[in-house]
């Protein structure tokens, strides 16, 4: 069983600790992010460290600060892809131009891990010219 | 003259959708922009309708060549958190080594069908045919094995849901035979063929310091110098058993990509027969039951043909999980096309955007 060890930071501990750990040349595995039902934040910074998961955990903030500068394209794509699915942002991060949704939709639009399943539904029956 | 060239979203050497940007001075790639999302099916959002044995049926659609490895990895998080809550809890060794040959043997059709598009882009035909012949051997033993070429049906909750009998057995031995003899023959020619060397030696380079910085994975980011590989750094389902290697190979261009691909099938055919001589007897799952998941998280990663596959849960201890994410080995390593495309030429765009082994349908999921 792999080691997947929780640690809750701040929102000021998220660049300190990426820095901490680019410079040890720790990998990050990933960013991970969720609305939960309350409509609270949790965004999730998994580090590798020796074969186990450290995931430095953030709750209830919706706006974060980017690190891209840190950790170049791997955090950048990661961070885009999480502000285009749900209302979450990281300052800095240039939404000029869609990663993952159409890019017919604008900047807050298209939040389908948010929106409900029956509004998606609905929307995906409009004809052409109904849609928005 | 600076042109800017788009590449797809539909292109002959991209199984997939996937749209590039190429920013040129002349024939030269100076810089390039990525865009995903043409496959994209929701299908995160749509677990969060499904219980957990529905839910394993979907993440197998994710991907229709590393299908096994969605279904392992959902089954490996989803235990994590029920055992979590109960440390007794553990999936039977038969169930483990039997989850272990269909990885090796979805690792090695998956290896088998790079190297064939390679070789198709690199044009050398010929070869590409032989290899895909060979690899339709592995796909027959999948279909003997578990009913199906692809999306298996392999996985459950708390194991395996087939059984490998004795017969079954000695023929994944007899093709593992087969394929061998293949394989070096392939490895040999790969390694030693001019056309092959012209075309991908110093072509696509992403230095160990790039891969580093941005995140690499896989046999991407082997053939870069980095020794990185979930089954020896984070062993899971059983792995910690077998006795394999890391292929790592510091050229750092395509052609080291194909070397690490080929080196690789040697390595599964190993693991596949350590499994199969040492197959554990007894249960191969903890029955079939819906599991009650309790409310808790878990992340897992799993080396699946492409690179690391990253999956965590959400659960409150209801019926649905609350949130599912998935990150497959494409969204690792398609932020280093761009920097793999400047400074080659438009020509070698094509096998430069394959050489990551791109799988645009998993990552847009």
């Amino acid at each position: 069983m792999q080691e997947y060890k929780k640690i809750m930071i701040s929102k000021d501990e998220i660049v300190p600790t990426a820095k901490e750990m680019r410079s040890k040349n720790v990998h990050l595995a990933m960013i991970h992010a969720f609305i939960d039902k309350t409509g609270k934040a949790n965004v999730s910074y998994e580090y590798e460290i020796g074969g186990a998961i450290h995931s430095y955990t953030v709750e209830g903030e919706n706006v974060l600060p980017s690190i891209t500068d840190i950790y170049d394209l791997g955090a950048e794509w990661a961070e885009r892809e999480i502000m285009e699915l749900m209302d979450i942002t990281f300052e800095g991060v240039d939404t000029s131009k869609r990663l993952f949704m159409p890019d017919s939709m604008l900047s807050g639009q298209g939040h389908i891990l948010v929106t409900p399943m029956d509004e998606l539904i609905e929307e995906t029956h409009k004809k052409p010219e109904e849609l928005s | 003259m600076s042109y800017i060239v788009p590449i797809g979203p539909y292109h002959p050497a991209l199984e997939e959708p996937v749209h590039a940007k190429l920013y040129t001075d002349g024939e030269q790639i100076t810089d390039a922009e990525v865009f995903i999302g043409y496959n994209h099916r929701g299908i995160e959002k749509l677990s969060q309708q499904k219980n957990f044995i529905q839910n394993i049926v979907l993440v197998e659609r994710v991907c229709g060549i590393c299908s096994h490895s969605h279904a392992l990895a959902f089954a490996l998080c989803t235990e994590g958190i029920m055992a979590a809550a109960n440390p007794a809890y553990a999936v039977p060794k038969r169930g483990q080594y039997i989850r272990v040959i269909m990885s090796e043997l979805e690792r090695l059709h998956s290896h088998f069908l790079w190297i064939g598009i390679a070789l198709h882009i690199i044009g050398h035909d010929s070869l590409f045919m032989h290899t895909w012949d060979y690899r339709e051997k592995i796909m027959d033993i999948l279909e003997e094995i578990s009913g199906n070429r692809v999306n298996y049906g392999m996985v459950t909750i708390g194991g395996s849901r087939r059984d490998i009998s004795a017969e079954t057995a000695a023929n994944v031995n007899k093709m593992l035979d087969d394929i061998e003899i293949f394989n070096l023959k392939l490895r040999d020619m790969l390694l030693g063929d001019t056309t092959v060397a012209l075309r991908t030696k110093g072509v696509g380079v992403l230095t160990t310091a790039d891969s580093d910085r941005i995140g690499a994975v896989g046999p991407h980011a082997r053939a870069s110098g980095v020794p990185v590989d979930v089954r020896i750094d984070a062993p899971y389902s059983g792995y910690e058993d077998f006795e394999f290697g890391k292929c790592v190979y510091p050229d750092c261009d395509v052609f080291s990509r194909v070397v690490v691909r080929v080196l690789e099938n040697i390595e599964s055919i190993n693991i596949i027969r350590q499994a199969l001589d040492n197959l554990p007897k007894g249960p191969i799952n903890k029955g079939v039951a819906i599991p009650k998941v309790p409310a808790g998280e878990y992340m897992v990663r799993v080396e699946a043909p492409r690179g690391q596959l990253t999956y965590k849960i959400n659960t409150d201890g209801g019926e649905c999980l609350t949130r599912l994410s998935i990150h497959v080995p494409t969204f690792k390593n398609a932020p280093t096309v761009p920097t793999m495309l400047r400074g080659n030429s438009v020509a070698d765009a094509g096998l430069i955007i394959a050489s990551i082994d791109p799988c645009f349908s998993c990552m847009d999921r």
